[in-house]
């Protein structure tokens, strides 16, 4: 007799795709085990399970690859945890950043609008990707000097820079401590400025209460691997400002004024009978722009590992904040070598890092003790671009200094360095960690070094 | 977040998701109000915008959107559930008469549209809704929120025209009433054109007999304050009142309709 062999439906196929999928991961990634010495410590890195490979998997079934159900899925879930009205995920935070700068220079804000030739407050001693769409837009940066400790701007000084040419301020919140908000609000309202928060850094961190990026016009988050969440290349834009989530969507979306979807026409229901600019009255909405933009979007694939990620967000956040908290107490020990991080009053950070200073005339500097730790396997990483001025790309830039200049910011770039809080770090690594400093101490107190 | 500008063209993000009929409420000759629930979260709109509405199956993998059509949203925002009100005019109407009950699965996808109220006027200037049978839709969520103790009420004056064929086709009585009670310079005028007017009650609306008359718009008009003129209708009837509106000086940018292609 023959067999008869049913053919499988779609949905029993994702299935078991999905089980061998998990079935792949506990042969491939389950073991975490940590040997001190020989496995290494790393500042960051994606933390994740079974779910994001089968998530990921499952988008790739679809084989939709631009934005589609699983980008849509996110950025509710991005919404539902920030508070913010409207979420538009983009391809980096970087990305994030361009367009969120660039949508406060739509035609959309009237005189509102920022021009070239306006000067836009932000620090020195931080990521470059904030500070390049001022530049690249024609605009000013004005550089203040930021804190040692919780390596913000410093209220005092951001007071002091703002002058007649000043439109905006553009701001991270340092490593994932917000800046304080108190300050800058008031100095925003005061001189009618737009506030951009960059929190990359920062998800989840909260100022007296609320989660950051929900103060400001617009805000950016990152979801590179380093992050607190992933999706490998990923960012988002967010706003509670409807004129801000119109123009953010334009830009993202090639500067068009249409927002269909892909695979979508005519869903406004007027792309052949609205009149646009000085084209004929008619003109195929689709192709129709109303900003200078690009194409920014992630694929859906990125977005699938980004459901997962947003998932366990309130358990990364946890888990930072515990391993920052072992951190300082490993620290605790050394007060008279080393500026620990400070969390900016009424703040509660969701960590990006364990930021610090090593104080002056103790006998080692930053980069000896980083380069021992190195060489025993334990990653660190300077503040990002230190003082960005001094870096090559930048030292021509037209730009202006506030008047107390940038002395914690070269402080910063000579004796600042970060460890790692992320999740998928264990008790045993940070413990390591702290042996490891421990013991460089000790070489350097016998003179052993 | 800072304050917010309040411009036309608003529809930043519009999503797509499955909704279960709750209820319709057959209003006589063909017209419903279908009331749905999204799964997961009401997605966010506006006060005056429209959604597509497919009673076919979407396959969100599969990425493209079956054939819909769009109405306006009757329902407030901010509520579990979303409000159209339909009148089976053809084919695809038809197909939604037949098809849609409680419990059914739909598709939606929104926001859209710009034919938002409060983005269309200035401070103080008075507004004008002109409602051809069930154009009053996109009006509902507006005149849900001049009721609602949340509104600023330094606003200017609301006025609704309305008219529709039979006296069951006028939709909301007692919201209109509310808005008569409750708004300051609310006023309410109810055309019938096919019934007497027997058995009708808005308490507090001028309800009359025959059709709704530009003219007679237009100079009741006059005591306005630099007022705006909201058409929502039939096609032919919104082309036919611009066009009077405009020959009778109504700058453009004073004349608002609800229109698609």
């Amino acid at each position: 007799m023959g067999v008869i062999i049913v053919p499988k439906t779609e949905n029993e196929l994702r299935e078991e795709i999905a089980a061998l999928v998990g079935e792949y991961f506990s042969v491939k990634f389950k073991d975490k085990s940590f040997i001190a010495g020989t496995t290494p410590v790393h500042y960051a890195g994606r933390v994740f399970d079974e779910k994001e490979l089968q998530s990921l998997v499952d988008s790739s079934l679809d084989f939709w690859l631009t934005s589609g159900r699983y980008s849509q899925e996110f950025e509710e879930l991005f919404c539902e945890f920030t508070g913010a009205e409207y979420a538009f995920l983009v391809n980096s935070g970087s990305s994030a950043n361009l367009v969120a700068f660039a949508s406060l220079m739509s035609p959309l804000l009237g005189e509102r609008a920022l021009k070239r030739g306006d000067e836009v407050i932000s620090v020195a001693a931080g990521f470059p990707t904030t500070l390049n769409p001022v530049i690249q837009n024609g605009m000013i940066p004005v550089f203040v000097d930021v804190e040692i400790g919780t390596y913000n701007i410093n209220p005092e000084e951001l007071k002091k820079a703002i002058g007649p040419k000043t439109k905006a301020i553009f701001l991270a919140h340092t490593l994932g401590n917000p800046y304080n908000l108190d300050v800058v609000i008031e100095l925003v309202k005061k001189h009618d400025l737009w506030l951009i928060e960059d929190c990359c850094d920062a998800l989840g961190s909260k100022y007296k209460g609320k989660m950051v990026g929900s103060f400001g016009h617009i805000a950016t988050c990152s979801f590179y691997p380093a992050h607190h969440i992933t999706m490998g290349e990923g960012g988002c834009v967010f706003t509670n400002d409807d004129t801000l989530a119109r123009a953010a969507r334009a830009i993202r979306d090639w500067g068009r004024d249409c927002y269909c979807s892909g695979g979508e026409s005519n869903t406004c229901g007027k792309r052949f009978s609205a009149q646009y600019g000085t084209l004929p009255k008619g003109y195929d909405h689709k192709y129709v722009y109303s900003h200078i933009g690009y194409n920014l979007k992630v694929t859906d694939m990125q977005a699938a590992i980004g459901v997962e990620q947003m998932k366990k967000l309130p358990f990364f956040i946890e888990r930072r904040k515990e391993n920052f908290r072992l951190l300082t107490e490993g620290f605790s020990k050394w007060p008279e070598l080393f500026v620990l991080p400070r969390a900016t009053e009424g703040s509660d950070p969701s960590w990006f890092a364990y930021p610090v200073t090593v104080k002056e005339g103790v006998g080692f500097t930053r980069t000896e003790l980083t380069d021992y730790l190195n060489n025993h396997l334990v990653e660190t990483r300077n503040l990002f671009g230190g003082n960005l001025l001094r870096q090559p790309a930048y030292m021509g830039i037209e730009h202006r200094v506030a008047p107390g200049g940038l002395g914690s910011t070269d402080r910063i770039m000579n004796d600042t360095f970060f460890l790692g809080v992320y999740p998928g770090l264990s008790r045993a690594q940070i413990e390591y960690t702290i042996m490891a400093i421990g013991h460089y101490i000790a070489m350097v107190k016998n003179g052993a070094k | 977040m800072l304050g917010k500008i309040l411009v036309k063209d608003i529809m930043p993000n519009p999503i797509k998701t499955e909704a279960t009929v709750v209820s319709i409420t057959p209003h006589g000759k063909g017209v419903y109000t279908v009331t749905m629930k999204p799964k997961g979260r009401t997605p966010r709109f506006k006060a005056g915008q429209f959604l597509h509405l497919s009673v076919d199956n979407y396959d969100p993998a599969g990425g493209f959107w079956p054939e819909s059509r769009v109405f306006s949203i009757a329902s407030p925002p901010g509520i579990e559930t979303l409000s159209i009100i339909y009148s089976v005019k053809g084919s695809y109407t038809k197909k939604m008469e037949e098809a849609l009950k409680p419990g059914l699965i739909v598709w939606l996808k929104l926001p859209y549209g710009e034919f938002i109220i409060d983005s269309c006027i200035h401070d103080r200037q008075d507004v004008v809704l002109i409602a051809g049978g069930t154009g009053v839709s996109p009006y509902i969520p507006y005149l849900e929120d001049l009721c609602s103790s949340e509104r600023p009420k330094c606003i200017g004056r609301t006025v609704l025209y309305y008219g529709a064929r039979l006296r069951s086709f006028i939709l909301f009585p007692e919201l209109i009433t509310r808005c008569l009670n409750g708004v300051e310079g609310f006023q309410a005028d109810i055309y019938i054109e096919n019934e007497t007017l027997d058995g009708l009650t808005v308490p507090g609306a001028r309800i009359q007999g025959g059709r709704l008359s530009i003219d007679n718009i237009h100079n009741e008009s006059k005591d306005l304050n630099d007022p705006v003129f909201f058409l929502s209708g039939p096609p032919a009837m919104i082309k036919c009142f611009k066009q009077q509106l405009i020959e009778k000086g109504i700058a453009l940018c004073n004349i608002k309709i609800d229109e698609w292609e």
